[in-house]
């Protein structure tokens, strides 16, 4: 049979990318019914004009604070603003089950005795969870829709579809990254923490850098992610596809050097 | 040119580095004192290993734990890779070759683990799905799981340990592997079921297939192998056959005088070792010769003398010297 463990890796993760789609449907969903009229958002919009500049770029606001007066410049700032912190424990968590997780329980012993090359596992394992990635993300978008229904609000779809997708890139890059660690460190325990903590120093860095502009922290802004994968500058001003490419490219090539890794290394040494 | 061995490893080595990875960050522990321990030191868990087993025996590994027995199956199987030296399995190089030994192999871990929240039967089609002919491999899991007495629509996590074992040697064995490699396959099974264990073993040689099993229970080792390793700190202290194992040189003896045997009258004896006396009663060891021993109890009045071929048991302890790692 074609592709057993990404086969096997979609029937298991059905039940999960359920519940993962459906929390992220539902905070979305709510944003949108709790969208307010257009006089409380340009009244939202005045009101954020006149904070000082470092808070509204920490809230990952540009320039164009007139974008804050519109539906979709409340859904920015309301949901996808920082929002990548959430939506990236999803590859979080599966990318560390690719082989650290199956090690760390033992049932990687019995997967890697059967004629199985090594690569096949991390391989088959990566692509389906982009699928279960790219179904939570449908799901998202399909719980916007649902708040758009139910409010009744006009909303620009296109603008909306772009933010959804602009996610994905984000996404798969995280799962490369902790798909490498989980190649080289054998215990779920420490990936989770590595991972976690590249995650949260790169979102402070963002929101620092954003906030302190031609300074040391803004240039250190430029080693997070967050930078790369922001979803207001994606409704603001379209998608950025240099950057959807380069962490689409750095996601494979960091799970391709993981099948290197895991291929070197013993497993279950400890 | 004749058929290869189905395993042989020459000079095999394995050396744990003690630290320098970051998966070894626990080897930085607390000690008592709020102090940090130094990292662990290598471990040398198996040490120029050279073993032939041939095609269509049935080969006991026998060791206390820690002695490097399962890390010599992990070499088979290229879970690890050696520090030193090669093994061939089935004729294929085992690292270079693994995923093709894989197709040839059935294997049992010691401490296995596999998918709790899955069906069992649910895993079985995932095996087989990775194998290749499923409706052949699921027929004949199905024989083995019925052979063994085992409901395959339960959740793992539902199991017993005896009834995991099962669904492991069934995932072992539902290809017919031309070599099963069982890591302390019995453990946890129930008396019953280690006879139809041993039986499907005895049908695996019949079949000329062959079998490699770890162990540290030695009765187990003595009722189904042909031959045996003895390991101990990763090496390779000996391989014999089992019969030629229980028909060592040296004997038991139990004598019983009339009068009380005086202690050290069975000092410097030729032959006689271990000597416990016990009043009028001595037991001891016995190589070679009856005539020396008979000579120093010409003295007294032997009222009885009994002998048994010594069990493996007391060989495998004769060549471990200090008992007491041994696990019963």
């Amino acid at each position: 049979m074609a592709l057993p463990v990404f086969r096997e890796t979609l029937r298991r993760s059905v039940a999960s990318t359920i519940y993962w789609g459906l929390a992220f449907a539902a905070l979305a969903l709510l944003t949108v019914v709790m969208l307010p009229g257009a006089e409380m958002l340009q009244t939202f919009a005045d009101f954020m004009a006149s904070m000082p500049l470092v808070v509204i770029r920490a809230m990952g606001v540009g320039e164009d604070l007139e974008f804050l007066a519109t539906a979709e410049g409340f859904i920015a700032v309301g949901f996808f603003s920082k929002m990548l912190i959430f939506f990236v424990a999803y590859p979080l968590v599966m990318g560390t089950s690719i082989s650290a997780g199956e090690e760390e329980n033992g049932s990687l012993e019995v997967l890697l005795s059967l004629p199985l090359p090594r690569w096949r596992v991390i391989v088959e394992k990566y692509a389906a969870y982009l699928v279960t990635m790219t179904a939570i993300l449908l799901i998202l978008y399909g719980g916007i829709l649902l708040g758009v229904f139910l409010a009744g609000v006009a909303l620009d779809l296109a603008v909306i579809r772009a933010a959804v997708f602009n996610l994905f890139p984000s996404m798969c890059f995280i799962m490369g990254v902790t798909t490498l660690v989980g190649a080289y460190v054998s215990q779920a325990r420490y990936v989770l923490g590595i991972v976690a903590t590249y995650i949260i120093v790169s979102f402070l860095l963002d929101v620092v850098g954003d906030m302190g502009i031609g300074t040391v922290a803004e240039n250190l802004s430029y080693i997070s992610f967050f930078r790369y994968g922001d979803s207001v500058a994606v409704m603001q001003h379209g998608l950025e596809w240099s950057s959807v490419v380069a962490f689409l490219v750095a996601g494979v090539a960091l799970m391709l050097l993981s099948t290197r890794v895991f291929d070197l290394r013993d497993i279950r040494a400890d | 040119m004749g058929e290869s061995p189905a395993i042989q490893t020459e000079n095999l080595t394995k050396i744990y580095a003690g630290s320098g990875r970051l998966t070894h960050f626990a080897a930085f522990r607390k000690i008592p004192g709020g102090l940090i321990a130094p990292p662990r030191p290598p471990v040398h868990a198996l040490e120029g290993l050279d073993l032939r087993v041939e095609r269509g025996e049935i080969f006991g590994f026998l060791g206390p734990n820690g002695a490097g027995k399962t890390t010599m199956i992990r070499l088979l199987l290229d879970l690890i890779r050696p520090t030193r030296g090669k093994a061939a399995v089935l004729g294929l190089d085992a690292q270079r070759d693994a995923v093709a030994l894989h197709r040839r192999v059935g294997f049992l871990p010691s401490e296995l683990s596999l998918w709790r929240n899955q069906r069992a039967d649910r895993i079985l089609r995932y095996v087989a799905s990775v194998r290749g002919d499923v409706p052949t491999l699921l027929a004949e899991a199905n024989r083995l799981a019925e052979r063994l007495a085992l409901d395959t629509t339960r959740k793992v996590r539902t199991y017993s340990s005896g009834n995991r074992r099962k669904l492991g040697l069934v995932i072992a064995m539902m290809h017919k592997p031309e070599l099963l490699i069982l890591d302390e396959p019995s453990s946890g099974l129930d008396p019953l079921m280690q006879q139809t264990f041993y039986q499907l073993l005895r049908e695996a040689r019949a079949e000329g297939r062959t079998v490699f099993l770890s162990s540290h229970i030695l009765s187990e080792v003595q009722t189904i192998c042909d031959r045996v390793g003895i390991l101990r700190d990763g090496i390779l202290r000996a391989v014999e056959s089992v019969e030629a194992l229980t028909h060592v040189e040296f004997r038991r003896i139990r004598i019983r005088a009339r009068e009380e045997i005086p202690a050290g009258c069975l000092e410097n004896v030729a032959g006689v070792s271990e000597v416990r006396l016990q009043g009028r009663t001595a037991e001891l060891q016995l190589h070679g010769d009856f005539d020396p021993l008979l000579r120093a109890l010409s003295n007294f009045y032997i009222e009885d003398v009994r002998q048994h071929d010594p069990s493996l048991e007391e060989i495998f302890l004769a060549y471990y010297g200090d008992g007491s790692a041994v696990e019963q």
